[in-house]
């Protein structure tokens, strides 16, 4: 049995740390990849597609965000299963209730909206633990695999679609799965596999326990997202393939510039990135450089902001110094109190307010350079 | 650069002339007017400014009028290392020359003459410190523009004490202030477009919050709409179960309710049958009543006829005992009468007795009155014959111890006169011979001897007489004692007593008589006692005519005993008779009391037989009505139908007790309240519930985490532009304070030496507590004298203009010798006084020294204390 597992496809989401025209495109990657999915599973011939939850960012979207996943799923040729998650629960508000979900609603997309098991094709099962509220109380995995029986060898196959941290990596989430509790359940034939949701780097926990991530970058930290899972499994054999289908980078790029040269390698290793447009840059820039240094790489990073979707420093991560070089000013017929002013800004650099003093120098150094006669 | 010469031909009204300057030193060129003192400047200016060639106006205002010549201007100066002759001669054959002398020969004509001084001008000359020093007529009030000139600063930097270079970067001091600008006001406000970046920043700020709010608040509901639903359900499930109850308890009391109503019966029953009895009871007990108020009446009218009875009787049995009592009671009253006679007569006796006794005493009292005055009388009568009383007595026995007394004196002081016979002869003493012893005791043997008291003759008849006459003395004492004598005499003669001691026994007569008197007295006013003998007599009288004539023969005490008796027996009877009458008045008020008595007892015995006949009459119509048996029998009957209905109630009660009725009745009451609160819980439950799913669905629709997302997309963008801004903000303002700071110190110690140098020429003139305020431009920014401040644009105009012309001499001394130029003013001092004037001659005449001074003028006067001036005339 072949199947697609994906999860935390966050459509809706924006990231408003992005500039506004690199913004669309972001939340357009992601419907994007809905097809691309859809392109993979026809590939690979799978029966179905599993989203394990936070399918949306939120119930509280613009109803369009449906119309427009809607639209990109009827390019699915398989059936899909969706699962709520932590981020679009099954409450209230849920946006699996509205009119809009439920009138536009093609025939194969299906809302796992009940814990337990769910058939979803001949001899497949799906044991489903969707989110009825943002903060359950209870491992809802392991509640929705309570009374499930073990399926005989080449009899039904059982999928769990789960949603949440793996217990673990945050043991005080009381909705925490319990990694022993799955695996067990799996071990005695209960159910071949799980696709679990919430992490958005692709993460093997078992052999037959699956975080595939998100199909599309969202955050910096993320390790290894923008793959889907190809999975054949029956109750003999597993067989995991990852298919990277993101078009989009987040990149965290450290440098520690000395010199000029430095600055020329970053100015290069920016260039050499690919699809810059849908590529984020975080750098952390640590070193020492002269104000005319300084401000060469103010313009290459200024260069790069018109290629990149986001040039951005780190600040946390950086510990950028510049300090007038020896001569840098002199060179530039600053005599007088023009001279003692920037002795006072270059004591300043060391001081509370160093940025300002920094940039002063930086902008002295502009004028005093273009203005020189 | 300095001026060694100018000539003007041909120049205005000047047709030539000549004139050569100090260099250095003061030159004062005295013009013919006010335009004529003006052409060396205005020749200087021409030289320089206008070719040849020139048709301009102000070349054509320097002709001459009237005459058909071109004006000519030729100029010496060294200026550098270059010294030089310029000439120019304009309209008329114009032509320019140029002849360098130093520092190497050379001659130029033409434009190309023009071209090279203009040259050696660009090269040696400050042009700005030629404007500088040159005073315009006109503006003497305006201080010199030195903020650009070059050897000015030149040579303050070289004075500063330190490297401040002269350089003034104020085109880079220009782009720091135009970036500043860009993002502060000129007060350092933010501009419109940053300060309009930090609102939107402000309010993008606030629309995320309000964004995430309205995205909490859906959260909310969405809590409230979970908790409602599952509070939904287990309401729903106390519903049910309280209908349940509710039902099976109606139940039962249903079956219950026929009994109920029997029981209810049973007590109306019981009810009605207590009437019933009570009705009968209060009938019977209203005749037995009656029954006992008729025999009551009875015994009551029996009781008040007897006591009537009683009291008439007691009456007559009072009237009775009065009567015999006052037949007792006449005996006494004639005994009494009888007595009281008798008493009478007894008094009588008794006080003619007692007069009789009286009479006898009185009389024997009158008798001894008598007697004693019988005694007085006499002694009275001895006491007017005796007038020898003690005091008389004692009188004589006075004049006669006094004559003693005298006589002894007068003998014991007296001459004697002894004579003594001595013969026979007689000798007589005073008539008196003097052996007759007769004559003298103190004859003594024919000797006698005398007191010599007397004239005394001695006399010897036929012999001698001898007259002896004693002294006055002896004689006055004789006399005197001779009238004692017969006052002795006197007394003795008056008193009819032979001598003091007949004297003394008839005085002692006197008071024995004056003693019986006095005892007579006191005896007669004892008897007396304070009478007067007339009233004992009255009394006498009085005493006998009650005696009366013939008194009876009895002892007082016998007629007192027999009078005694006669009272003590009337006494007895009168006591005897008031008793009785005591007695009658008792009698008499019980005979009152009887009758009252009477009388009201039979009042009281009508009353009683009358309310008897009422009574009789009501209880015989009353049972004439029911007979007593008829109403026993009714009571009867009610009792037995009472018995028998409580012993129904009875029997239904504990039927019902039986079934638990009463707590029943309360479940099934509060199982169908339970259930009806309950159902409206559940349907209040829906309304919230049902309202929580319509906010969810229309809240659902808006979109808010895209909302918010675009307010957070929107502040990040904002936050972007306003964190770039503000770091190029605080950068610009951080470099521009900085510079700023920076200049303004430098430019202090760079304006110095200038300020030194003002202050040293103008203490002359203003005193030594001068000082001045120099700005960075090098103006005079103030004036300070006497601790007085003041703007230079609030000075006085001379103040002005001495300023301004120290602020030139200033420059003109601190600028070196090669790179200066000369200091010209045109038309000077006109604003100041001459007291000033004098002091700023001292002045021009010490920047003299070192600087070339051109004054033009027209009045000289002005300056003609300046000491090394040198004074040349235009024309």
């Amino acid at each position: 049995m072949r199947f697609i597992a994906t999860a935390d496809w966050q459509l809706g989401m924006t990231a408003h740390y992005l500039g506004d025209e690199a913004r669309p495109r972001f939340a357009q990657a992601r419907v994007d990849a809905i097809r691309s999915i859809g392109r993979v599973a026809a590939e690979h011939g799978a029966e179905l597609v599993l989203v394990c939850g936070d399918v949306f960012e939120s119930n509280q979207l613009d109803r369009a965000v449906v119309a427009r996943a809607f639209d990109a799923l009827r390019d699915v040729p398989v059936p899909v299963w969706l699962l709520p998650g932590n981020h679009d629960p099954l409450d209230a508000a849920s946006i699996y209730r509205s009119r809009e979900f439920l009138d536009g609603c093609p025939e194969h997309v299906h809302v796992l909206d009940t814990p337990g098991v769910h058939q979803v094709a001949d001899g497949v099962e799906i044991v489903a633990a969707p989110w009825f509220s943002k903060a359950p109380l209870s491992d809802l995995v392991a509640d929705a695999l309570d009374g499930v029986e073990p399926s005989a060898a080449g009899g039904v196959v059982r999928i769990v679609a789960g949603h949440g941290t793996v217990l673990g990596i945050d043991r005080n989430d009381p909705a925490g799965i319990s990694e022993d509790a799955l695996g067990a359940a799996i071990a005695s034939g209960r159910a071949q596999f799980a696709v679990l949701g919430d992490r958005h780097s692709t993460t093997e926990v078992a052999e037959r326990i699956w975080y595939p991530g998100a199909p599309e970058v969202t955050s910096r930290r993320e390790t290894d997202p923008g793959n889907v899972l190809v999975v054949d499994v029956d109750h003999d054999e597993v067989a995991v393939q990852r298919v990277g289908i993101g078009t989009w980078s987040y990149l965290h790029h450290e440098a520690e510039l000395t010199g000029e040269a430095d600055v020329d390698d970053l100015e290069r290793w920016l260039a050499e990135r690919p699809a810059k447009h849908r590529t984020a840059v975080w750098l952390s820039l640590t070193g020492v450089l002269s104000i005319g240094e300084k401000a060469r790489l103010d313009t290459v990073l200024d260069a790069s902001r018109d290629l990149f979707a986001l040039i951005d420093l780190w600040e946390r991560h950086s510990d950028l110094v510049v300090t007038p070089a020896e001569g840098e000013f002199g060179d530039l017929g600053l005599t007088g109190f023009a001279r003692d002013a920037v002795d006072e800004l270059t004591s300043r650099l060391e001081g509370d307010d160093a940025q300002a003093a920094r940039d002063a120098l930086g902008l002295l150094y502009r004028f005093s350079h273009g203005g020189a006669a | 650069m300095r001026l060694h010469r100018v000539t003007l031909t041909d120049f205005r009204g000047v047709e030539s002339s000549d004139v050569s300057f100090e260099a250095p030193g003061v030159t004062v060129v005295v013009g013919p007017n006010e335009i004529g003192k003006s052409s060396i400047a205005e020749a200087l200016r021409l030289v320089r400014e206008f070719k040849s060639s020139s048709q301009h106006s102000s070349i054509k205002s320097v002709q001459p009028t009237h005459r058909d010549v071109g004006p000519e201007v030729s100029i010496e100066l060294s200026t550098g290392p270059y010294r030089l002759v310029y000439t120019k001669r304009w309209l008329r054959r114009p032509s320019t020359e140029l002849r360098i002398l130093q520092p190497r020969p050379a001659q130029l004509t033409g434009d190309q003459a023009h071209d090279r001084v203009e040259q050696i001008f660009a090269e040696t000359i400050d042009a700005d410190l030629w404007t500088a020093l040159q005073q315009v007529q006109g503006e003497s009030l305006q201080q010199a523009s030195l903020a650009r000139v070059m050897p000015l600063q030149s040579a303050l930097s070289a004075l500063a004490d330190d490297e401040v270079v002269g350089a003034s970067h104020e085109d880079l001091l220009d782009r720091i202030e135009r970036e500043f600008r860009r993002y502060f006001t000129a007060t350092g406000k933010p501009t419109d477009a940053y300060a309009a970046t930090i609102r939107e920043l402000a309010e993008r700020e606030q629309a995320v919050a309000e964004a995430g709010a309205a995205l909490r608040a859906v959260d909310g509901v969405v809590e409230r709409h979970e908790r409602l639903t599952l509070e939904r359900s287990r309401l729903e499930a106390r519903v049910q179960r309280a209908r349940t109850d509710a039902d099976e308890l109606a139940e039962r009391e249903d079956a219950l309710s026929d009994l109920r109503r029997e029981h209810e019966a049973a007590t109306a029953r019981l009810g009605q049958s207590d009437i019933a009895v009570a009705t009968a009871q209060a009938a019977v007990d209203a005749r037995t009543e009656r029954v006992a108020e008729a025999a009551q009446r009875a015994e009551l009218s029996a009781t008040a006829a007897e006591a009537w009875q009683r009291a008439a009787d007691e009456h007559a049995e009072a009237v009775q005992r009065l009567a015999t009592f006052d037949a007792a009671r006449q005996d006494v009253t004639d005994e009494i009468a009888a007595l009281r006679v008798r008493v009478v007569a007894a008094e009588g006796v008794v006080r003619a007795v007692q007069a009789r006794d009286d009479a006898a005493v009185v009389r024997e009292r009158l008798a001894g009155i008598d007697a004693a005055t019988c005694r007085l009388e006499e002694a009275e009568a001895l006491v007017a014959d005796n007038l020898v009383d003690a005091d008389i007595v004692q009188q004589i026995a006075d004049v006669q111890s006094r004559l003693h007394a005298e006589r002894d004196a007068a003998a014991t002081g007296a001459a004697r006169v002894t004579v003594e016979r001595l013969g026979s002869q007689v000798v007589e003493i005073d008539g008196t011979a003097l052996d007759e012893t007769g004559l003298d005791q103190n004859v003594v043997d024919g000797r006698t001897t005398r007191d010599l008291v007397d004239i005394t003759t001695v006399e010897v008849a036929g012999v001698v007489r001898l007259v002896v006459t004693p002294d006055d003395g002896a004689v006055r004492r004789r006399r005197q004692i001779q009238e004692r004598e017969h006052q002795l005499v006197a007394l003795l003669a008056e008193l009819g007593v032979v001598d003091l001691a007949e004297a003394r026994r008839r005085s002692g007569e006197r008071d024995d008589a004056e003693r019986r008197a006095h005892a007579a007295t006191v005896e007669r006013d004892t008897m007396l006692a304070g009478e007067s003998v007339e009233a004992v007599r009255a009394r006498l009288a009085a005493v006998e005519l009650v005696a009366g004539s013939a008194p009876p023969d009895v002892s007082l005490d016998d007629a007192r005993a027999t009078l005694a008796e006669l009272v003590e027996a009337l006494d007895s009877v009168e006591q005897t008779a008031s008793a009785t009458l005591h007695e009658r008045e008792r009698l008499v008020a019980g005979l009152n009391t009887a009758n009252e008595r009477r009388l009201t007892t039979q009042t009281r015995a009508g009353g009683a037989t009358a309310e008897l006949e009422r009574a009789t009459g009501r209880l015989a119509a009353d049972r004439e009505t029911r007979a007593d048996d008829d109403l026993a029998g009714t009571l009867a009957t009610a009792e037995a139908r009472r018995v028998t209905d409580a012993a129904a109630l009875e029997a239904t009660r504990t039927a019902l007790r039986e079934h638990d009725a009463d707590s029943l009745e309360m479940l099934a009451t509060n199982a169908r309240e339970l259930a009806k609160r309950l159902v409206d819980d559940l349907a209040r439950h829906d309304a919230e519930l049902s309202a929580a799913t319509t906010e969810l669905e229309i809240r659902g629709r808006d979109g808010l985490r895209d909302r918010l997302d675009g307010a957070l997309s929107r502040l990040g963008d904002t936050q972007r532009v306003h964190d770039s801004l503000a770091s190029r903000a605080r950068a610009a303002r951080l470099l521009r304070a900085t510079m700023r700071t920076h200049r303004d110190s430098a430019q202090q110690r760079y304006v110095a030496p200038f300020r030194q140098a003002v202050e040293s020429l103008g203490s002359i003139v203003f005193g030594s507590d001068f000082t001045v305020d120099i700005g960075d431009d090098l103006s005079i920014r103030s004036r300070t004298v006497s601790g007085v401040t003041v703007p230079f644009d609030s000075l006085s105009g001379g103040a002005k203009e001495q300023l301004a012309l120290i602020g030139r001499l200033a420059t003109a001394q601190l600028v070196s010798a090669d790179d200066g130029a000369p200091v010209i003013l045109d038309d000077s001092l006109g604003f100041t006084d001459a007291d000033r004037r004098r002091k700023l001659a001292a002045v021009i005449n010490r920047v003299g020294s070192t600087s070339q001074i051109i004054i033009l003028t027209c009045e000289p006067d002005r300056f003609s204390d300046i000491g090394s001036a040198r004074t040349v005339r235009l024309g």
